[in-house]
């Protein structure tokens, strides 16, 4: 048994290497003085990371990015958990309907995505292609299959039927029931799912450059101009990028430890039953 | 007229009807049991009162006021739980005093009306606990307290203490008996478990099918059970059927009739002793066929002709108990056998 | 009285309600079922958009350079689910003979790199393994001349970055599906005189075989529709479905959104066909084992 446990080890050290190798390289050459034609690096250097945060392009693009990722991501909270709160409360049929929708993003990729909507939104009467608001239209899709199971196994943890029943009957009337008693309880969870979609949305370049590409310059469609521009420099807002998102599954990852009902591992599962397109 | 009034309360979900023309009345201060297996509709009904569901035809009255069709929380209903439904973003403090909140009452004024309260359920210094802080008995004290601290007009229990084991189970029904007859309230508890029933109720409403199959006082519902039903739900009555009971003791007096005999009034003794029964009873012979210990209580199961019968004896240590394949005989008063309603 | 009382309250209580959820039903009729309704109807169209027509399907699966791009995306879909497929089916196992602690530290690790996918990994191969490249300058000066013949910018290096990103999902998804085979079947076919080979061949393999399935099909699904990745290394020169939509209804020369309406739905039914499998799969899989 114990040659096999060694192997197993090696196999998966194997693995990590693999999968670790392009990020290890690539933050190599961003913090690289100068790194061409010599095993490693001539020298070290923080120069690059500097370069990028004083590039105003860069930081307009980040706005951008920032900017359109926030309205989509809020607005799609706001409007899911509002109707959750609804549709389990009063017409807990619809949900399996509602369901079909929601989750019918996860299956669509983006390259699909964009040819309908460009159809729809480049003419007629609502000729909104090539602005942030095309944009930020297709971003609230994208997010629901996350938003939506977030939202939903939180108030399912909490039963949240049962809870409302339970403050009513205590005097609450439902907005009261709904501030007081269930947006506390499901917050953690929703909050979790709200970073989650965030960091899918940073991500995000097929839409982003077949919808808005030329008009609308986010940190991914900056990165696809630039990387063969300076390699450097592109190397910092990959790893800078990486380093975000990373920061911000951490945080949902302590969320979802504080919040011990589990929901973070639900979402979890679920994040993968489905592919990511890419 | 009757404090609480449920007067032909239908129900249908999905057309199955689950009340049907369903009728009670409870009076004020008592502590009721709407007892029936599970499907019965008794859940049901409790929720209807609540306002949780909306009946489809009848009415309820409370304390003179027609509640039919008012929002839950304008009936003076409160409610307490299976699964507690604590809040679980607040304290045990937060939870009980949410009620008091809700009606605009501030926080240093209730106080004193909480931490009376918690003290009444055995929970002071779990002021500051979270629910997931605490064990499954304690979270349906605090789930009590939070409903009483408003002082319903009528409190209602659903099955409350059926995710609870059984020692803890039985203690909470004893304090609860205690609680409620301290202060006076109004129960209507739910359960399917007839020895909770017989031991915390005034009274028991005994439901199937939607309806009421039976009402009385615990005693009465356990000795004098009105319909084969009760007579199976309740205890472990030997019900049988009249002829059956003809063959066993040679008289034709029950033809067509069903009849129920309660396992502890049957005597059983060895073959031979002390000869015939009394003017007063049947003597019946046969075999045992099997002994279980129930603690306190020995049950044999007794074969006789091609009956079954069983025999509840105190289980004290003077007797021996019987060996598989005795010959015994059965003593049963005649005047405990009860016929039964179809 | 009170009937009719209650019939007005529903009323106004549903429209309420109604109004509650126009938002979400907005968006979703809006920017999900409106353009798909579009492209449907817009496949159908010439590309004056007047004519009712199949001509747009007839070229997608006549023309050669169409179906050369579909060849090579299903090609590359099949070669990198495969490649990924069975590399992760011994790492997802060995993985589950660690520690839970360890397991849990792993997938995490995993989980991080499935996020690392799309520009900044074209990117960081170009890095890599692009003309100017850290390790082709590298293999060039130890004059390693296996390497000297590998393009990134062409078929093997799009598998290779398409089994990285293939990869990390394929172990998330296969990790759980381990957890079907009970450790007691294990023990009971060893005390039964079953040899570890003889317990995977009879047993182990039989058990997770649908989920090895489906998660191929998910795989493949990812790939089918991956664009980012492939756009970012080769831009429209390399010639895959999915590229090739985008070139239609981006390229300003070139645009025909009608015919990548067509190309859209063919890759749309073969995604459907995909998740259909996953879905019959992963059923297979419960029902064996529930």
């Amino acid at each position: 048994m114990k040659e096999k446990k060694a192997l197993h080890r090696f196999a998966i050290a194997l693995m990590f290497l693999y999968l670790f190798m392009p990020l290890i390289a690539t933050f190599l050459y961003s913090i690289a003085t100068d790194w061409h034609d010599t095993v490693l690096p001539k020298g070290l250097t923080l120069s690059w990371y500097v370069k990028l945060f004083q590039d105003v392009r860069f930081v307009a693009a980040l706005g951008r990015t920032l900017f359109a990722c926030s309205v989509a991501v809020g607005l799609n909270i706001a409007v899911i958990v509002v109707s959750l709160f609804i549709v389990s409360l009063y017409l807990p049929k619809l949900e399996r309907f509602l369901q079909a929708f929601v989750m019918l993003p996860y299956a669509i990729p983006g390259v699909i995505g964009a040819v309908g909507l460009i159809k729809v939104y480049s003419s007629g009467p609502l000729a909104i292609s090539g602005t942030v608001w095309l944009l930020i239209g297709a971003y609230f899709v994208v997010i629901l299959p996350y938003t939506y199971q977030g939202t939903r196994n939180s108030m399912r943890t909490v039963d949240l039927p049962q809870l409302v029943s339970a403050a009513e009957l205590l005097g609450a009337s439902k907005p009261k029931a709904f501030f007081k008693v269930v947006l506390p309880n499901i917050l953690p969870g929703v909050m979790v799912a709200a970073l989650l979609s965030f960091s899918v949305l940073f991500g995000e370049f097929v839409l982003t450059n077949l919808l808005v590409g030329g008009y609308y310059e986010t940190v991914q469609i900056y990165l696809m101009r630039r990387m063969r521009e300076s390699g450097h420099l592109s190397s910092a807002v990959v790893i800078s990028y990486y380093l975000f998102v990373f920061c911000l599954s951490w945080i949902a990852l302590k969320l979802g430890q504080n919040f011990k009902n589990g929901n973070f591992d639900n979402l979890r599962g679920k994040k993968y039953e489905l592919p990511h397109y890419r | 007229m009757s404090y609480l009034i449920i007067d032909k309360v239908t129900k249908k979900f999905d057309g199955t009807v689950v009340l049907n023309e369903i009728s009670l009345a409870v009076e004020r201060g008592e502590l009721v049991t709407l007892l029936g297996p599970s499907g019965c509709g008794k859940s049901t009904l409790l929720r209807c009162i609540a306002g949780l569901n909306e009946v489809d035809g009848g009415r309820i009255l409370l304390n003179d006021r027609d509640i039919t069709y008012l929002a839950p929380r304008k009936r003076g209903v409160g409610m307490v739980f299976q699964s507690y439904a604590l809040f679980p973003n607040m304290t045990v403090y937060e939870n009980v005093a949410f009620g008091l909140k809700m009606q605009g009452l501030k926080g240093d004024r209730i106080a004193a009306r909480v931490r009376e309260m918690i003290d009444l359920v055995g929970l002071a210094g779990k002021e500051e606990s979270y629910p997931r802080e605490l064990s499954g008995g304690q979270q349906q004290r605090v789930a009590l307290a939070r409903s009483m601290i408003v002082e319903p007009d009528v409190l209602l229990l659903d099955e409350p203490f059926n995710a609870l084991d059984a020692k803890i189970r039985k203690m909470l029904q004893m304090e609860l008996k205690n609680i409620q007859k301290k202060s006076g309230m109004t129960m209507i508890f739910v359960t399917h478990d007839q020895e909770e029933a017989l031991t915390i109720s005034d009274r028991i409403f005994v439901i199937n099918e939607g309806r009421v199959a039976q009402s009385g006082k615990p005693l009465e519902i356990y000795s004098q059970p009105a319909s084969e039903f009760v007579a199976r739900f309740i205890g472990n009555f030997n019900v049988l059927k009249g002829e059956e009971f003809e063959r066993l003791v040679g008289e034709p007096l029950f033809s067509g009739k069903s009849l129920a005999i309660r396992p502890e009034i049957i005597k059983l003794s060895l073959n031979g002793e002390n000869g015939k029964g009394h003017n007063g009873s049947w003597r019946i012979k046969g075999k045992v066929v099997g002994v279980f210990l129930k603690g306190n209580i020995l049950r044999y199961r007794v074969r006789s002709k091609d009956s079954i019968l069983d025999v509840d004896v105190l289980n004290n240590s003077m007797d021996c108990s019987l060996n598989y394949d005795t010959s015994v005989d059965l003593v049963i008063p005649k005047d405990e056998v009860k016929v039964l309603n179809l | 009285m009170i009937v009719v009382r209650g019939t007005w309250a529903q009323i106004s209580k549903n429209l309420w309600l109604a109004g509650a959820l126009l938002p979400l039903a907005t968006m979703i009729f809006g920017f999900e079922l409106l353009p798909i309704m579009g492209m449907l109807i817009d496949s159908f169209r010439a590309d004056d958009g007047n004519v009712w027509t199949l001509g747009q399907y007839i070229t997608a699966l006549k023309n050669p350079y169409y179906l050369v791009a579909i060849k090579n995306s299903l090609l590359i879909s099949l070669l990198s689910s495969f490649i990924a497929i069975v590399a992760a089916a011994f790492v997802a196992y060995f993985v589950t003979r660690l520690k839970p602690k360890s397991q849990e530290t792993v997938l995490t690790y995993v989980n991080l790199t499935a996020n690392f996918a799309g520009v900044p990994l074209a990117f960081a191969y170009i890095i890599m393994l692009g003309n100017s490249g850290l390790f082709t300058i590298l293999f060039q000066r130890w004059g390693l001349d296996i390497f000297s013949e590998f393009d990134l910018y062409s078929w093997s290096g799009l598998v290779l970055i398409y089994v990285y990103f293939q990869l990390p999902l394929a172990i998330l998804l296969l990790y759980p599906i381990y957890f079907e085979i009970k450790e007691q079947w294990r023990e009971a076919a060893h005390l039964l005189g079953a040899s570890d080979m003889q317990f995977w061949l009879q047993v182990g393999l039989p058990v997770i075989m649908p989920g090895l399935v489906g998660t191929f099909s998910i795989l493949f699904a990812n790939a089918m529709g991956a664009y980012a990745t492939a756009y970012a290394l080769v831009g429209s020169n390399y010639n895959l479905l999915s590229v090739r939509i985008g070139a239609l209804i981006s390229g300003d020369v070139y645009a025909r959104p009608h015919l990548a309406s067509a190309l859209a739905m063919l890759l749309a039914l073969s995604l459907i066909a995909a998740m259909l499998t996953n879905e019959y799969m992963m059923r297979q899989v419960r029902r064996d084992l529930k």
